[in-house]
């Protein structure tokens, strides 16, 4: 083996090595904040299903500038209610967190839609099974403390 | 040996009743008639640190409906107060006819309206329901009430039917 031989195997030595270093911080930091999944199943023999997986750390910080952000759409009679009760929404999602697995809400309609909210293995679960479609969006528990925190 | 049995049993006792006040949950069950079914379930520890926080204020605007027809908040007040002394309360609203009764800490309200349509019939404790009406207040105190569910213990909170829907909130060791 020639020395520039020698010297192109050692950098791709090296490249591989910093290549595998940051697939597995990206891995580490996802597995880490978690998932949010969408995930739509239509009914029907041509039913589309779509599954949207992103990862938390991407989404987190965006919730957390939406709450600095001042909302426009409120009227300001609205946004002083919302300041009114901003500590309680706060503390009540803060002290959810706390919470092991529970169904938050549950709704049967009268035409067979079944909508749910639980707290699953640390995670948020949104889930609506009705007759046409089941629908179901899941947030980690790094995604229920940033909108936490930025209420 | 009898101290470290007189700290366990302390340390019990002291776990016991964390779990007694952290591990309540408050739930509310709606039926209506067409079928559709309702079912929230919310440990009441989010109930106790939440509802402390919200301004006195901030629910000024809340008002009581009854078919549709907003209830006279002065004279449900008037009604609740008179039943406290008297056992038994009546008043005609705008479109609606109530009847407040008490009995064994329990306060029954039926609300009926005039024309012949629903009959709302509303069931709570008399200790939720006095601090609404406290005498300090002029105005229906939702937050006050509240608060005062927030040092209930385990049972019935509230109990409402009529003609096309059920509700009942109550409190109990269960998710």
């Amino acid at each position: 083996m020639n020395k520039s031989t020698k010297t192109v195997l050692i950098v791709l030595s090296i490249w591989f090595a910093v290549l595998a270093g940051c697939i597995a911080t990206v891995a580490a930091v996802v597995w880490h904040h978690g998932v949010i999944s969408v995930n739509v199943h239509e009914r029907g023999p041509h039913g589309a299903r779509i599954y949207l997986p992103v990862p938390a750390f991407i989404v987190n910080p965006l919730i957390s500038l939406a709450g600095r952000a001042h909302p426009c759409d409120f009227d300001d009679a609205d946004l002083e209610v919302f300041e009114q009760i901003r500590p309680a929404i706060r503390a009540a999602l803060t002290e959810a967190n706390r919470y092991g697995d529970f169904t938050l809400l549950e709704v049967e309609g009268r035409d067979g839609e079944h909508v749910t909210i639980q707290k699953k293995n640390g995670r948020l679960e949104l889930r609506v099974d009705a007759p046409d479609a089941r629908v179901s969006i899941t947030l980690p528990e790094s995604t229920m403390k940033a909108v936490a925190g930025a209420i | 040996m009898r101290s470290k049995v007189i700290t366990i049993i302390v340390a019990g006792v002291l776990f016991a009743a964390s779990l007694e006040a952290s591990d309540r949950w408050l739930h509310l069950r709606v039926a209506d008639e067409d079928g559709t079914r309702v079912s929230i379930n919310l440990p009441f520890s989010i109930v106790e640190k939440a509802v402390p926080l919200i301004p006195p204020h901030a629910l000024r605007h809340a008002r009581m409906e009854c078919n549709g027809e907003r209830i006279d908040s002065a004279a449900f007040r008037n009604a609740v107060r008179q039943s406290a002394a008297t056992g038994s309360a009546a008043y005609d609203g705008d479109g609606h006819h109530v009847v407040i009764t008490r009995a064994n800490g329990v306060v029954s309200i039926v609300a009926s309206d005039i024309d012949g349509g629903d009959t709302v019939r509303l069931r709570l404790p008399a200790s939720v329901i006095d601090p609404m009406v406290g005498r300090k207040s002029e105005e229906i105190d939702l937050r006050a009430a509240v608060i005062a569910m927030t040092q209930q213990g385990s049972g019935d909170l509230m109990f409402a039917d009529s003609e096309d829907a059920t509700v009942r909130v109550w409190i109990d060791e269960t998710p």
